[in-house]
Order: structure tokens, then C-alpha cells, then sequence
């Protein structure tokens, strides 16, 4: 007879199959390819439910050996090549008060122009928004070590979408950058 | 005062955002996933757990039928 657990757990799992399937995609670059990941690392994470925790973060769970498949197996195993389809074409500046109007798509394509080790660290703090602690377990880093990923990327990130508030490229906007004091990003998400 | 170089040095390239491009960073980026989590879960997910559960459940009822 089906254990009750299953059934609530099965439930829980189904929630979280759509956070798999968007980290599944900012790590694979590919919406099919991550929609295998997703489907293997279902099948990993059902074969260990019984080492699971209860009580503790599913969706965490679920990430890490999402995660921990991709690097050790499905990754080498499925040659990928990011599709980087001429990112780097002419960019209009864009105000940040204006890229309310980015597509999808660019942010996608600027994604997987940022090293893996920022780019998960970037989407688990600031799109899945676990806490730094949190993201340094599932990526089996020191916490240090997510913050400075999240930085990176952010500003990486800022320099693909040429999201700056100096939005003209000329030197008095870059000089009045400069004199901007740094803020600290510890806090943001 | 001297003007900046345009080319990004090692040094910039691990500066502070300003807070405006920070924030701007977040909202967008939040958008976009945002979008991705709403997309609807295709039935290939589902009937997976299905199996998954029946298999298990098979596996219980008789475990020495075991396919």
C-alpha cells in the first residue's frame, strides 16, 4: 500500500518541478536539455526520497542534486554549447528605470554568457532567492564564496545589458560614475 | 581629475554596482524567472512521478513480483 508520505511528498515534488525546470534552464541553456535534466534528477530524487529530511527545504533538496547531476554526469554527457546567437550584436543603453522592456529572451542569452559558477549563484540568491547560507550548501561552497559569485555576476550582467545609470558612453558620465560611492550588495537580492 | 578608461580593468570588473543598476539587476532578473516558474507543467513531469509512484507502490504491494 502507497504511503501517505508519498502522496504528500509527491505533491511537494510537483511544486517544485517549475523552480527545477527555470534552474534546470539557466544552467543548461537549453530548454529541452533542461527538461531532461529535470526528468533524470526526478527519477535520482525519488530513488532517495527515504534520505530526505522532513521538515527541511524540499526545494533545496531537489536543487542540489539537480545541481550535483549536471555538473558530474549530464553535462559532459550531452556536449552542450551555449547558444550565444550574436549577444554581443549592438545594444541599445537602456535606462534602468527602462528595461522594464528587456525581453525574456535577452536576459537568457546574457545569463549564459556569465561564468556557471556566478550564473547559479546569481539565480538561486536573486531569482530563487534562497539566502546566501542556503545557496552555499547547495552549490557545497562557503558563503564568501556565493556573495563574491553574486557580485561577479551582477555586474557582469549589468555590462551584457548595458544597465548602467550612466547611460551615455561618454567621459563626464564616466567620471561622474566614478565617483559614485560603491554601494555594498550584501543585502540585495 | 582624470577621465576613466572606457575598457573595464580586472579591478572593475569585480566593482560595486551603483544601487540603481543593482536593483535594476534584481527586478529584471526576478521578471524573467518569474515567467519561467509560471509556465505550466508539461503532463511528461507528471506522468513520470506516476510511474515512479506506481512502480513503488507495485513494488510494496508484492515485493517479490518485482518486474
Amino acid at each position: 500500500m502507497v504511503s501517505t508520505t508519498s502522496e504528500a511528498l509527491k505533491t511537494e515534488l510537483v511544486d517544485a518541478i517549475p523552480n527545477m525546470r527555470a534552474f534546470a534552464i539557466s544552467l543548461c541553456g537549453n530548454a529541452d536539455r533542461a527538461d531532461d535534466l529535470v526528468q533524470e534528477t526526478l527519477v535520482k530524487a525519488w530513488s532517495k526520497l527515504d534520505t530526505f529530511q522532513e521538515g527541511t527545504n524540499l526545494k533545496a533538496w531537489l536543487l542540489t542534486i539537480l545541481r550535483n547531476h549536471y555538473y558530474s554526469e549530464f553535462r559532459k554527457r550531452r556536449r552542450e554549447v551555449p547558444d550565444t546567437d550574436g549577444v554581443y550584436a549592438a545594444r541599445l543603453a537602456s535606462h534602468p528605470e527602462q528595461f522594464g522592456h528587456l525581453d525574456m529572451n535577452e536576459m537568457l542569452e546574457a545569463l549564459e554568457q556569465i561564468p556557471e559558477d556566478q550564473r547559479e549563484a546569481l539565480v538561486l540568491v536573486s531569482a530563487e532567492g534562497f539566502a546566501y547560507e542556503e545557496a552555499a550548501e547547495i552549490c557545497g561552497c562557503a558563503v564568501g564564496t556565493i556573495k563574491s559569485r553574486v557580485n561577479r555576476a551582477r555586474t557582469r550582467l549589468a555590462e551584457l545589458l548595458q544597465i548602467e545609470s550612466s547611460n551615455e558612453f561618454g567621459p563626464d558620465q564616466l567620471s561622474e560614475a566614478a565617483l559614485r560611492a560603491p554601494v555594498s550588495l550584501l543585502n540585495h537580492r | 581629475m582624470s577621465i576613466e578608461q572606457a575598457t573595464p580593468s580586472a579591478e572593475d570588473a569585480v566593482r560595486q554596482l551603483d544601487l540603481d543598476s543593482a536593483d535594476a539587476i534584481a527586478r529584471q532578473l526576478k521578471a524573467t524567472y518569474g515567467k519561467l516558474l509560471n509556465e505550466p507543467v508539461p503532463d511528461k513531469f507528471l506522468d513520470l512521478l506516476e510511474k515512479l509512484g506506481s512502480d513503488k507502490a507495485q513494488a510494496e504491494k508484492s515485493p517479490k513480483d518485482k518486474g
